[in-house]
């Protein structure tokens, strides 16, 4: 019979239904019963051993008391992003405009519109795939260009990380089914280093700027990105280098 | 609400945070704590986890779980703040080890001690610093899963990790801990 290993053990918490072969197992096997014993004896002397310093009822009121004079003020209600008044918008204009396709419908015999080719469908990828491409590669620029004789305030670059990172995934995943894996792989590599910006100190000091720096270059993550954004443009599937910006402004 | 000034925030309309901040506050500082060990280092993190959650509070997603989100803001914040804590402190030896040796010096000495009271504040420090043995990654995903009961899938989300690396991090916790605390196992 093979016994269930530490790392099954470890995980197990009082009250909750382990795996179905973990429970099964240690139904029949005293062994692991008795060192599962021991171990939740282990993990009981620790809980019950933590001090905990107490927090009366009002210690919420009390920390929003302390953190409300910190906070900028907000011009409009701090919306959840879902039900952002721009999203609103775009619902309601959409709307609008499925009601309109539907009367306009009713009345008029309009021609379907072909559905998008295949090669139209990828173009589209590969367009919004380089933009991407070219803002991560700005925000990796700005950090692996940066002073190093300080901390450094790397705020932005960590919004802008945040906001790349969903994009990141969408990409890769979609790139996973559709394109060459070297692509993809980049987009792996590149959005391990988003979510470390992303969730890393937003003060770095010279020695967090240099472990990020040796990491992007360790890698040739920023190399490869060129790379892929040459050959895409090679191709003649996207603009030149800072046609984004130029778009932007 | 007894005792709370209005605020230029709370004017503008921020009352949905606010009922979040009252809501969790509690839960983020006793996860902040457990991760420093410290009660002014756990209060510095549930401000400085708010006032990030502030900041990125319109790109949250209203179908996501705010305890979540605010959890990670709060598990990162805290490892920031114990890595910051450490580089300050001492320069030479691993973070971890020179928590435990710091703690360790500050036990008093080996002498048996008579009384069952005596014996539990030395269960309480060994307990204490067979904690700080621990990474603050494993530290969270330790205290996550096993003080704060979480299952494994939500640790993943907040520690931005999978599955099976969180179940490898809380072996890798337990582990040490077992080490740590084998002389006292039978003890107690």
């Amino acid at each position: 019979m093979k016994h269930l290993s530490d790392e099954d053990l470890a995980i197990l918490v009082p009250g909750e239904e382990p795996d179905r072969a973990v429970a099964a197992h240690l139904e029949e096997c005293p062994a692991c019963r008795s060192r599962r014993t021991i171990l939740q004896q282990m993990i009981g002397l620790v809980s019950a051993n933590e001090r905990l310093p107490r927090r009366g009822e009002s210690y919420g009121r009390d920390v929003w008391a302390r953190l409300s004079p910190k906070l900028p003020e907000r011009r409009r209600a701090a919306w959840p992003a879902f039900f952002a008044p721009p999203r609103l918008a775009f619902a309601a204009v959409l709307a609008l405009v499925l009601v309109a396709t539907f009367l306009a419908g009713r009345f008029w015999q309009v021609p379907q519109p072909a559905p998008l080719s295949a090669g139209v469908r990828e173009r589209i990828l590969v367009v919004a795939l380089g933009e991407h491409l070219e803002r991560s590669q700005a925000v990796l620029v700005e950090i692996v260009n940066a002073p190093g004789n300080g901390d450094l305030d790397v705020t932005s670059e960590q919004v802008q990380a945040i906001d790349l990172l969903a994009d990141s995934r969408l990409y890769r995943q979609t790139s996973s089914q559709t394109s060459d894996p070297a692509v993809t792989s980049v987009l792996e590599e590149l959005e391990r280093l988003l979510l470390d910006i992303a969730h890393g100190p937003s003060h770095l000091t010279p020695e967090d700027l240099a472990s990020l720096r040796q990491r992007i270059e360790q890698k040739g993550v920023l190399f490869k990105v060129r790379v892929i954004g040459a050959n895409l443009r090679e191709r003649g599937e996207l603009p030149g280098p800072g046609a984004l910006e130029r778009k932007r402004t | 609400m007894q005792g709370v000034d209005v605020s230029p925030a709370e004017e503008s309309g921020s009352d949905s945070f606010r009922t979040l901040v009252e809501e969790h506050s509690p839960m983020v500082f006793r996860l902040a704590y457990r991760m420093t060990d410290n009660e002014e280092d756990a209060e510095d993190v549930v401000q400085e986890s708010f006032l990030k959650a502030h900041r990125a509070f319109g790109r949250f997603d209203a179908r996501s779980s705010f305890g979540t989100w605010i959890y990670r803001i709060a598990v990162n914040c805290a490892i920031d703040l114990i890595r910051r804590r450490h580089r300050g402190h001492v320069a030479s030896l691993g973070s971890a080890e020179r928590d435990a040796m710091d703690v360790v010096e500050s036990l008093p000495s080996s002498d048996p001690l008579p009384d069952q009271v005596a014996f539990s504040g030395q269960v309480e420090r060994s307990v204490a610093s067979a904690l700080l043995l621990l990474s603050p990654l494993e530290r969270a995903a330790f205290v996550l899963r096993h003080i704060e009961g979480l299952p494994i899938d939500r640790i993943a989300t907040v520690l931005q990790s999978r599955p099976n690396a969180v179940k490898q991090t809380v072996f890798r916790a337990v582990r040490k801990l077992r080490h740590e605390l084998a002389p006292l196992m039978g003890a107690s």
